[in-house]
């Protein structure tokens, strides 16, 4: 077969994957930044504004504020990248292969559980009459009862609190893969040269398992700064504007005040902040590698 | 001899506090799941009084209501997901085998305008996806559903596979096409039979991804015909006469979310590899 054919094969192959991205990825992605520089409620209104949404976006107490939100949440991120990597381990020094696969299997559970279901129980389990209360009730405390959702102080903390015990997940079984790939003699010779289970962890494990914390640690950031469903059905960014994070800042301003160019100014700025992240968590596995 | 034992006993003292640890933390994983199964099986007044007892009697009809009013959204996701996943696998086989084993100008140029895609976050791509979708017309259709998120996939798709695929010895192409096979026949009956563990990875992503998400349906969807999941689950309690009725939305979750979890008990293995295979190299 020729040479020219063979290109032509490679085309018509590749032709479907550029077909759709590029009617679904390309041309929105360049539409977003054109989109941002005007004043459009995505029907009539089309009005080119140069930089004025940058601007107003700049002057936006709302949009500062949201970050603000985001890096209370963020207060919840060291449990959700030592959460996975705790559940690993210790799954990882249980003996017993069948109660190994027991502990992976449920603790993986939540994963296969529809995100909707988890948000909504929880949802109910906060309210006046939910859960949350009743176990406090029974424990005597009742002086802690609140509406969990409804009060400015409690609601990220709740929101939080949702992803208790922390072990589980895709994460944890991250983590585990790279448990189990650790070569049993590095295990041995640290014994032998004494080392308590804690210089292990710290000397052995953490460093080897670098390339799992760095891609668990920028998932769960690109992750916070990227979803708000949660918040839009537990909250919808309330009460008083104390969930409002800038993703769904954007998806307010999109699909409720129909400021189609403004939300792509947020997301341009988050995209942004994305990219930032993303190369800084590159450059430091770079200078932490020998 | 002395040293074996104090050894021995050593281990088994952390053995006992590793599965302590453990079942603490899968009881607390589950204490939700069985809150909302036990709440499920109560009425509004079984709930009120008796929150933390074993239902008794069970309300049986509940489940019922909670099957009735889900199984269409149920057969909606499983449309939606199949149809995404079907598209996405078949699509990024092809292009995959044309990045990996197929050789043309701008080859490289080419994978690295699509890997750039993985870098550009959904968040940003939302507004102006929703107006693509809805000049072509597409809003409030199965087909609005899925190819954007088909789309959405391929990228990362097409990445795992062409790495799985630069694996395979070269021998085996070339041995073929002395053989006179066709480059579809080479894919078809060389390529796919060896590369099931990746086919199965992007398959439980692409599943998990789609059957989850929520946003892109809210915004498509207008009829409630259409609701997948997610979203069927959300509109739930919108409904006047659940208000009162927790335990009949505990149902109607119970009942959304068995299909996944009995597909995960039954797949467990190939589930749990695909999930993390691929994922990291380095």
């Amino acid at each position: 077969m020729g040479r020219a054919m063979r290109t032509r094969i490679a085309w018509i192959y590749l032709l479907p994957a550029f077909a759709l991205l590029g009617i679904f990825a390309y041309w929105p992605f360049l539409h977003a930044f054109k989109l941002a520089l005007y004043r459009s409620d995505g029907l009539g209104l089309n009005r080119f504004v140069g930089f004025q949404n940058f601007i107003d976006l700049y002057r936006d107490p709302l949009f500062w504020h949201g970050f603000k939100v985001l890096g209370l949440f963020a207060i919840g991120l060291p449990l959700q990248i030592l959460g996975p990597f705790i559940g690993a381990k210790l799954i990882h020094g249980v003996r017993s292969q069948r109660a190994a696969f027991f502990y992976r299997a449920v603790l993986v559970i939540p994963v296969v559980i529809p995100m909707m279901t988890g948000i909504l129980i929880w949802r109910d389990f906060y309210g006046p009459e939910g859960a949350v209360n009743r176990l406090l009730e029974a424990a005597g405390l009742e002086m802690l009862k609140t509406t969990w959702l409804g009060s400015t102080s409690t609601v990220i903390p709740a929101i939080i609190f949702m992803g208790v015990p922390w072990l589980g997940g895709i994460n944890m079984l991250l983590f585990l893969a790279g448990f189990i790939n650790i070569p049993k003699s590095l295990y041995e010779a640290a014994r032998l040269d004494g080392a308590s289970s804690w210089a292990i962890v710290r000397q052995v494990e953490m460093p080897l398992l670098l390339p799992q914390f760095r891609i668990v640690s920028i998932l769960c950031c690109l992750g916070l700064i990227q979803s708000y469903e949660g918040i839009l059905v537990l909250t919808a960014g309330g009460p008083a504007n104390a969930t409002l994070v800038p993703g769904l800042y954007l998806f307010k301003n999109c699909f409720e005040f129909g400021r189609l160019g403004y939300a792509s100014t947020i997301g341009l700025v988050l995209f942004a902040l994305c990219l930032v992240l993303t190369f800084l968590n590159m450059t430091f596995l770079r200078r932490r590698q020998p | 001899m002395k040293r074996r034992t104090f050894i021995g006993r050593h281990v088994r003292l952390g053995q006992t506090a590793l599965h302590t640890a453990l079942l603490a933390g899968t009881g607390l994983t589950l204490f939700p799941l069985l809150v909302m199964v036990g709440m499920a099986a109560k009425d509004p007044a079984q709930i009120y009084a008796r929150f933390w007892n074993w239902p008794a009697p069970i309300r049986w009809e509940n489940f019922a209501f909670g099957l009735r009013v889900t199984v269409k959204y149920l057969f909606n996701s499983l449309a939606v997901s199949g149809a995404t996943c079907v598209l996405t696998l078949v699509v990024a086989l092809f292009a995959a085998y044309a990045f990996s084993v197929l050789r043309f100008r701008g080859q490289r140029s080419f994978f690295a305008a699509i890997i750039a895609l993985m870098m550009v976050p959904g968040i940003l791509t939302l507004v102006p996806l929703f107006l693509t979708v809805r000049q072509l017309g597409l809003l409030n259709s199965y087909a609005g559903l899925v190819w954007p998120q088909v789309a959405a996939s391929l990228p990362i798709a097409i990445f795992l596979m062409k790495h799985f695929f630069d694996e395979i010895p070269r021998d085996l192409f070339d041995t073929a096409r002395i053989d006179g096979a066709r480059e579809w026949q080479i894919l078809r009956h060389v390529v796919l039979p060896l590369s099931m563990p990746i086919v199965s990875t992007v398959a439980i992503i692409n599943v998990l991804g789609s059957w989850n998400n929520y946003v892109w349906p809210l915004l498509v969807v207008r009829d409630e015909a259409l609701r997948t999941i997610p979203l069927g689950l959300a509109f739930l309690d919108t409904e006047f006469y659940l208000r009162l009725r927790p335990g009949m939305s505990m149902a109607a979750y119970t009942m959304a979310s068995i299909p996944m979890v009995l597909f995960f008990l039954f797949a467990m293995k190939t589930f749990i590899k695909g999930m993390t295979s691929g994922a990291i190299k380095g």
